[in-house]
């Protein structure tokens, strides 16, 4: 059953007096509980589609539905409240909030939600430990290491326990090292909770850990294929 | 409504603390200048509100309605009026009517002649505070004629620089003749707390004048329509009537310009120092466009995220304003005013306070507006993409 459904999908920016194709009549369905890597040169339109996905870009003409929802009949602030329910955003640079401890940054998204403080502490809590991160509640963001922060961002985006967790380079302005391990905690999620991810990368070795790639280019899809 | 906490807000303004700091001097100054220039013209509206009576007509020269100083009337007026007008107020067989010279000397502390004041001096009779309920005498005595005694309201003293708790039995100099203070008053709020009282023979002879300024009149069945038919039944003495209240509201108006000038000048200065803390506070903000847009990609409705903006601008802007408005008063509270109807004492009170912290809700309204116009403008993806 498909999570995400995209029928002739559009996105055209102005540049000047010229109109940019950065996304052209693409089509493409992605399952629920599936892992996907979404990989194409630089201006393949791949971050465009994510922020598609995520509903904080809008397409210029096609539709998109997303958990069954068309994002095109939601205006800005539904697609906040929308966003907040069925999304989870990792950002390359991890973009915590300085002032907010981890186990803060954690809970913001939570504010959102009617839920009593208790449940509140306990999703906390729990993302955190999923993320190996019980011992650093109180850390500020300064006072973790990139791959640290980088684990908080993704505590921050399954604390909402959303069906899509979109990731825009996870991995980007990591070392090896903490790449791996995040990589690692991505399939652990997908592969103990069924979560569903997109992922967009450059880098091939990160994109061998999804089940399959979709390759773009020039805002089309050029390739499909299963991990090997 | 979905609000970021609190807590999150305050602690949002720890970072950028040098800006912070900016934007609260030029709200605190904001809030200074507008409750001080609020002070001045309160001050000002009430010395000048609180001297008038509704039951008071003021009978003078014809042809002096705009100043007392300038009119002249003759010594008789008083009598004639007593007799032709009925229905004047009165208290132990004595009618409210005060026969009164007002004039404006040079006047001087005995030895210190070239620290020379200009005094507001009112010559009275013994029915001067009949008509003038608000003077209170505080210390000493009435001033007795032909002793050149005089009394003196707190401000006057206090600008010639004389301490009115250890006023009496210091000397003057009025026009050259040296006086002894005999006795102090207080006329709170009123212009003739400013003011110099001396018996009117007295003044009448240091001034080598026949006539007086003006006679005051209490009515009580009468009307000021009374006193004018008498007015106008003698066309010989040259008189007119105002109402008090008339009288003062004619000042207040002549005093308009220098009114609204103080307003004006005290808002420009205001404005300056407040867009010096609003675009502080905006420069410290505008660096969190990815925050904000952080926020609307977690979740957060936009105008949750500006609320926030704002609450954040409120609390620095309106607590430096608050602040100033203090200091203000703490600094300039009880500063006399002088004025070419005496003195007034700046006048501190509710309106002044709210006046300063609603200059800091408009910095922080400014501010808010000016640190999320580029957000607002920006798609979230280009907003995420900024440094």
């Amino acid at each position: 059953m498909s999570l995400i459904d995209c029928r002739s999908l559009c996105k055209d920016y102005q540049r000047g007096g010229e109109v940019v194709h950065v996304l052209d009549h693409l089509d493409l369905s992605i399952e629920r509980g599936s892992y996907t890597a979404l990989m194409g040169p630089s201006g393949s339109g791949k971050t465009t589609l994510l922020n598609l996905l995520a509903g904080i870009d809008r397409a210029s003409s096609g539709k998109l539905l997303v958990d069954g929802t068309d994002l095109a009949q939601l205006d800005r602030n539904q697609l906040a409240g929308w966003r907040s329910r069925h999304v989870g955003y990792v950002f390359q640079l991890y973009n915590l909030v300085p002032v907010l401890s981890a186990y803060e940054n954690v809970e913001l998204p939570l504010l959102l939600h009617d839920l009593t403080a208790a449940e509140r502490h306990r999703r906390v809590v729990e993302a955190l430990e999923s993320v190996d991160l019980a011992d650093r509640h109180a850390h500020l963001p300064r006072q973790l290491s990139g791959g640290q922060e980088q684990r908080v961002a993704i505590a921050r985006a399954l604390v909402t326990q959303p069906a899509l967790l979109l990731a825009d380079e996870p991995t980007g302005d990591l070392d090896r090292t903490n790449a791996d391990a995040v990589m690692d905690l991505f399939g652990r999620l997908h592969a103990q909770r069924g979560q569903t991810i997109v992922m967009v990368t450059h880098d091939d070795s990160i994109a061998s850990r999804a089940e399959r790639t979709v390759r773009l280019e020039k805002g089309r899809l050029a390739t499909m294929e299963a991990a090997r | 409504m979905t609000m970021l906490p609190l807590e999150y807000s305050l602690r949002g303004l720890t970072r950028g603390r040098g800006r912070t700091l900016l934007a609260l001097a030029g709200s605190l100054v904001a809030g200074a200048l507008i409750a001080t220039a609020s002070a001045f013209l309160g001050g000002m509206e009430a010395a000048l509100g609180s001297t008038a009576s509704p039951s008071r007509v003021i009978v003078m020269g014809a042809g002096s309605e705009e100043s007392l100083e300038r009119s002249e009337i003759g010594a008789r007026v008083p009598g004639i009026l007593s007799a032709s007008v009925q229905g004047i107020r009165r208290t132990a067989g004595m009618e409210h009517v005060s026969a009164e010279t007002h004039v404006a000397l040079p006047i001087m502390v005995e030895g210190a002649e070239a620290a020379s004041d200009n005094g507001l001096v009112r010559g009275i009779g013994p029915a001067a505070l009949l008509v003038h309920p608000v003077v209170r005498l505080t210390g000493g005595r009435w001033p007795e004629r032909g002793a050149s005694e005089i009394i003196a309201g707190a401000s006057a003293l206090r600008r010639l620089g004389i301490d009115p708790s250890t006023a009496l039995g210091s000397r003057i100099v009025l026009a050259g003749a040296p006086l002894t203070i005999v006795g102090t008053m207080q006329a709170p709020g009123s212009t003739v707390d400013g003011e110099w009282w001396m018996p009117l023979e007295d003044i009448t002879t240091l001034m080598r004048r026949e006539t007086i300024s003006c006679v005051i009149v209490d009515l009580d069945r009468a009307t000021i329509g009374d006193v004018q038919a008498f007015t106008l039944s003698r066309l010989d003495l040259e008189l007119a009537v105002l109402a008090e209240r008339d009288y003062y509201a004619s000042l207040l108006a002549f005093f308009a310009p220098v009114r609204v000038l103080v307003a004006v000048v005290a808002t420009l200065m205001a404005l300056a120092a407040a867009l010096g803390g609003a675009s502080a506070l905006a420069a410290a903000f505008s660096e969190r466009v990815r925050e904000n847009a952080v926020l609307e990609t977690l979740g957060y409705p936009r105008h949750a995220v500006i609320l926030d903006v704002l609450l954040q601008c409120t609390i620095v802007a309106v607590s430096g304003a608050a602040v100033g408005g203090l200091l203000a008063r703490w600094l300039f509270g009880g500063m006399l005013v002088e004025f070419s109807m005496g003195t007034f004492v700046l006048q501190f009170d509710a309106r002044a306070t709210l006046l300063a912290v609603v200059t800091g809700f408009i910095v922080a309204i400014i501010a808010a507006f000016l640190s999320t116009w580029r957000w607002i403008g920006l798609p979230t993806p280009e907003a995420l993409r900024t440094t």
